[in-house]
């Protein structure tokens, strides 16, 4: 599905070059879950950004579904990012001012989907994360853990082959956590290619795969 | 998606409510400010265009020069020219001449002096299209005696009945058949009248009226269709030898002057219809100036709102939004925001347009629905200002890198600071340019209506008088003078401007001055200081002819070609056209006095000659006590001597005053802009001041925590702004400085600006800046830290 070949990624501070990734090699297939794992400052969420096509790399080639994502402009990369990426935040990262229903229905109004189909399309995601007596609150309505579904809902409306998640749970008691994460596992079983960064050893171990950062090296694949 | 960005923006205008609130608020000022001014516009620039054949109609305007070579234009010629035109030029096709004159109107009991009495050319109502609603228009004033009404002055002189047919009696002298009323003239017409008499009641009792080549007539052509007016007037030169002598010739010129632009080009002597464009240019600069605030507050809130925002534009930009995508939400919400504002600023226009009728001293009506102009121009502003206020924050928001979000610590950067201090820079540097305005132009007008008029302008009764009273003059004034209350009596005219040659050859020179026709007791009755020779005297019988006396002005201008320093007593000169007591002899001379008009024309070399045959009005010097009784013994005399004429006074004093009072409307104009204008930049520091106390409520608590006092938080939150609002000050003082010099100049009396006036300014502006930047801060400082760290 992505293939990342020899991704550095470093800042420049002042004279000298601060590298968050270093010669990352890394190949996700197709239906893995993967959990990115290390500690603070590891390069974990740049990774992420690299993958999920937020951010570029220094150096280095990604491919993504056989497109070299490293040669294509901001437009290209965009385009291609809409298609197949979902995205889940941290701090779920609603839109404040517009109610579950409209949050759900953004992605698919940027991707100017029919009025009709659009409907359909949100009514079956309410129906789904069982949020339909929400549809009409505002995000300051709900609790984290109601957020966090519909962010989740809202990555997936737009029926994404990959799914990237920034520490998901992060923000939530241990309870929502698991429904969340029970909620990855059954995307997966379905055929959902997911990466997720964690600090959680228990959230790791609902992927099959961890890989480990230390300042930026790649320690441990597997 | 258009449904979408409406929503995100209506939910994001209510949710700032004190933003909202300033921006609408300021907006719909501007805007309304604008459309006032745009409708304005559009009313001065339609004058005159509802005649059919505007196009084709010219008003003749005389070119005379004198042998120094000054040349000078005056909207009045003789009449006779408008006689001789069209059978001289096959281009004219009709000419019409206005004489404009104040008649006793009387019908029945009703005796009335009419200001709004015109004699005209029977083509007037073929060539303009004055609409008459019953008559004959070729017919109406073809006879002698024949007038026409206005429809408001046929109601006022006949109530329902018809008065075609009627008589009208003119100055108790002719009975006019009204043969003709039109609909009233309309307030775009720089002609204005009520009555309209046939001229040939004039040319039929005074044929060498036709024969008059100085004054008197207003004179319009109508030219062919497709005629060049440039070729008419560079024949006029042959046209006025053909019959006028040599030196009368070389002295004068006809011009044309398209009808529809004399209301915003007056020449000299015009009808009161007329304006200046400069007038129009100062309040199209105003509004401009304040929606460019309005506007200023729009961008400076949006972008300092810009760390909230960007958190959602993130979001938005992973979600899928497109760079073109996020401008588009912007420019939406700041057209939601504009056409709100427009709205709102409709509103104001409606409550505000009497007060600005006022102001501007006409009367126009906005008909939204007759005129399209209206509705387009309120659209366009609408459309304007929402681009240009959606412009910047959509750049700047839609420019920003998605991954930012991702960044747990994300900080707002100090993008944009410096944009929006240079906005609030220039909005304080507009703000104490108009407050310094404001107050020069106050102390202007106040320093002229309180400057000494060189005599006593309180106490003095104006009667107005014709030509036909003059006889019975002499009699009524010795009865006046004995009257309990009454200091003094005298008969004097306006002053009219004249050329002066002085005699023998030493100075050929002619020079101008404004002559005051008056009797000898007019320099004691006014209370004007003689300081040199004498007063008019009954003593010297060659007065009545032969006596002129100058004021000090006419010295300083004078004094020089005379040659003898500043005394010119006993030299003579000559009244240009006042033939028949040709040369005059300086007896004395007065200190200066403002006659005419308390701004400049009061400063003009002036002289006073005696002429029984001119007078135009009495002044009556009265005492402040039983005024009332005394002016009412002043109506009978008055009744005694002329029982068929109303009695009608006024106060001089009131009347010098109304000179003043068109200025003064002027800087009333002034003077609401400076406070539009101060309101709108107060009201945008204050949304600002808001945001920015917000943004570093955590700082002020870890401040307070480490033992800064509320003092100390005050001054830091406020210092910013009072260094950004003396930049202003020094930036704008300057500007303004000679704008107003320039503007002063054309006072010969002018206030000296000083130190002070600036240093009000300055401190107005820092003042008003602070207070109302200080309400935050102070509670910002006084607020309890505890609750601004409890959420980190």
């Amino acid at each position: 599905m992505l293939k990342l070949n020899k991704i550095t990624k470093h800042y420049k501070t002042g004279s000298s070059n601060t590298y968050v990734l270093r010669n990352i090699n890394l190949e996700v297939k197709e239906g893995e879950f993967v959990s990115v794992m290390g500690p603070s400052g590891a390069g974990k969420s740049t990774l992420l950004h690299i993958m999920g096509m937020l951010d570029v790399a220094s150096e280095g080639e990604y491919y993504f579904l056989d497109n070299p994502v490293h040669e294509f402009n901001d437009k290209k990369r965009s385009a291609l990012y809409k298609e197949h990426l979902g995205f889940i935040f941290q701090s779920y990262h609603l839109i404040d001012e517009l109610t579950v229903y409209e949050n759900l229905e953004t992605p698919l109004l940027y991707k100017k989907v029919k009025s009709s189909q659009r409907k359909s399309m949100v009514c079956d995601m309410l129906d789904r994360f069982q949020v339909v007596g929400k549809k009409d609150l505002f995000p300051h309505q709900l609790s984290g853990g109601q957020q966090q579904l519909v962010g989740v809902a809202r990555a997936l409306i737009s029926q994404p082959k990959l799914l990237l998640a920034d520490e998901p749970t992060g923000n939530l008691h241990s309870s929502q956590g698991e429904e969340i994460m029970d909620w990855f596992k059954t995307l997966n079983d379905e055929g959902m290619t997911i990466v997720q960064v964690t600090h959680s050893e228990k959230n790791a171990a609902y992927g099959g795969r961890i890989i480990k950062l230390v300042d930026g090296w790649i320690k441990s694949d597997g | 998606m258009l449904k979408s960005y409406l929503k995100t923006a209506l939910r994001n205008l209510t949710r700032n409510k004190i933003h909202t609130a300033i921006n609408i608020s300021g907006l719909a000022i501007g805007i309304a400010c604008c459309l006032l001014l745009l409708l304005h516009v559009q009313n001065e620039l339609s004058y005159d265009k509802f005649h059919a054949q505007h196009q084709q109609i010219y008003r003749m305007y005389q070119i005379n020069r004198d042998p120094n070579g000054n040349v000078w234009t005056r909207s009045i010629t003789g009449s006779a020219p408008g006689v001789r035109l069209k059978d001289d030029f096959p281009q004219i096709e009709a000419v019409v001449r206005f004489v404009c004159s104040r008649n006793l109107v009387s019908v029945g009991d009703k005796k009335i002096y009419e200001d709004r009495f015109f004699y005209a050319d029977d083509p007037v109502f073929d060539v303009f299209s004055f609409k008459l609603t019953v008559g004959d228009p070729s017919m109406a004033l073809r006879e002698p005696y024949s007038i026409a009404l206005s429809e408001s002055a046929a109601r006022k002189y006949f109530g329902s009945g018809d008065p075609m047919g009627k008589t009208i009696n003119i100055n108790n002298r002719a009975d006019y058949t009204v043969t003709g009323v039109f609909e009233d003239v309309p307030q775009r017409s720089h002609l204005q009248f009520d009555f309209l008499a046939s001229l040939r009641t004039i040319t039929s009792s005074h044929p060498v009226f036709n024969d008059d080549w100085q004054n008197a007539t207003r004179t319009y052509v109508l030219l062919s269709e497709g005629a060049d007016p440039a070729v008419l007037e560079s024949a006029m030169p042959v046209f006025i030898r053909k019959y006028q002598d040599e030196e009368a010739a070389a002295s004068l010129n006809y011009g044309l002057q398209p009808l529809a632009d004399i209301h915003l080009n007056p020449t000299s002597v015009d009808l009161e219809g007329t304006t200046s464009a400069a007038k129009l240019y100062l309040f199209g600069a105003l509004a401009v100036f304040i929606l460019l605030i309005a506007v200023i507050n729009f961008v400076n809130l949006s972008t300092a709102q810009y760390a909230r925002r960007v958190g959602e534009v993130s979001v938005r930009k992973v979600l899928g939004a497109t760079r073109d995508q996020i401008r588009q939400q912007f420019m939406a919400e700041s057209m939601v925001l504009a056409f709100i504002a427009s709205a709102l600023a409709l509103v104001l226009v409606e409550l505000f347009l009497p007060v600005f009728r006022g102001m501007i001293q006409t009367n126009f009506e906005i008909h939204y629905a007759r005129n399209p102009l209206a509705l387009i121009g309120l659209l366009g502003l609408a459309l304007l200002v929402g681009l240009i206020g959606g412009f910047y924050p959509s750049m700047v928001l839609s420019r920003h890198n998605p991954a930012d979000i991702l960044r747990k610590t994300f900080k707002s950067g100090r993008g944009g600071v410096y944009m929006r201090r240079a906005l609030v820079v220039f909005q304080f540097a507009i703000s104490a340019a108009l407050i310094l305005s404001v107050l020069v132009v106050h102390g202007q007008y106040s320093f002229l209506s309180d400057k000494d008029l060189g005599f006593k302008a309180s106490g003095l009764v104006k009667i107005p008088l014709e030509s036909s009273m003059l006889g019975r003059l002499p009699d009524m004034k010795e009865k006046l003078s004995v009257l309990p209350g009454v200091h003094g009596v005298t008969a004097s005219t306006f002053g009219y401007d004249y050329g002066f040659n002085t005699h023998p050859q030493a100075d050929p020179k002619v020079r101008h001055l404004v002559v005051i026709f008056a009797d000898h007791d007019f320099i004691r009755t006014m209370g004007l200081k003689v300081i040199q020779g004498r007063d008019f005297s009954e003593n010297y019988p060659g007065d009545q002819s032969r006596a002129i006396i100058f004021n000090r002005r006419t010295l300083d201008v004078f004094g020089d070609g005379f040659s003898v320093g500043e005394n010119l007593l006993g030299y003579q000169g000559k009244l240009e056209n006042n033939p028949p007591n040709a040369f005059k002899t300086v007896v004395g001379t007065v200190e200066n006095f403002h006659f005419r008009d308390i701004t400049e024309q009061g400063l003009q070399p002036m002289a006073l000659v005696i002429d029984q045959s001119r007078y135009e009005n009495l002044l009556i010097r009265v005492d402040d006590t039983g005024l009332s009784a005394t002016i009412a013994s002043i109506g009978k005399v008055y009744a005694q001597f002329f029982p068929d004429r109303p009695f009608e006074f006024s106060f001089l004093e009131d009347e010098l005053q109304q000179v003043v009072a068109g200025e003064l409307r002027q800087s009333t104009i002034l003077g609401y802009s400076c406070l539009l204008a101060v309101f709108v930049a107060l009201i945008g520091l204050f949304g600002l001041a808001l945001h920015m106390t917000q943004q570093r409520t955590k700082e002020i608590g870890i401040r307070k925590v480490c033992g800064a006092s509320s003092h100390r938080i005050v001054s830091m939150l406020t210092v910013e702004f009072a260094l950004l609002v003396i930049a202003a000050n020094i930036i704008a003082l300057p500007v303004a400085y000679y704008f107003l010099s320039e503007w002063l100049r054309q006072y010969p009396n002018r206030v000296e600006f000083g130190a002070t006036y600036f240093a009000v300014a300055a401190v107005a502006c820092l003042l008003l800046a602070l207070g109302t930047v200080s309400y935050q801060s102070l509670k910002a400082a006084g607020a309890n830290p505890v609750d601004a760290l409890r959420y980190e």
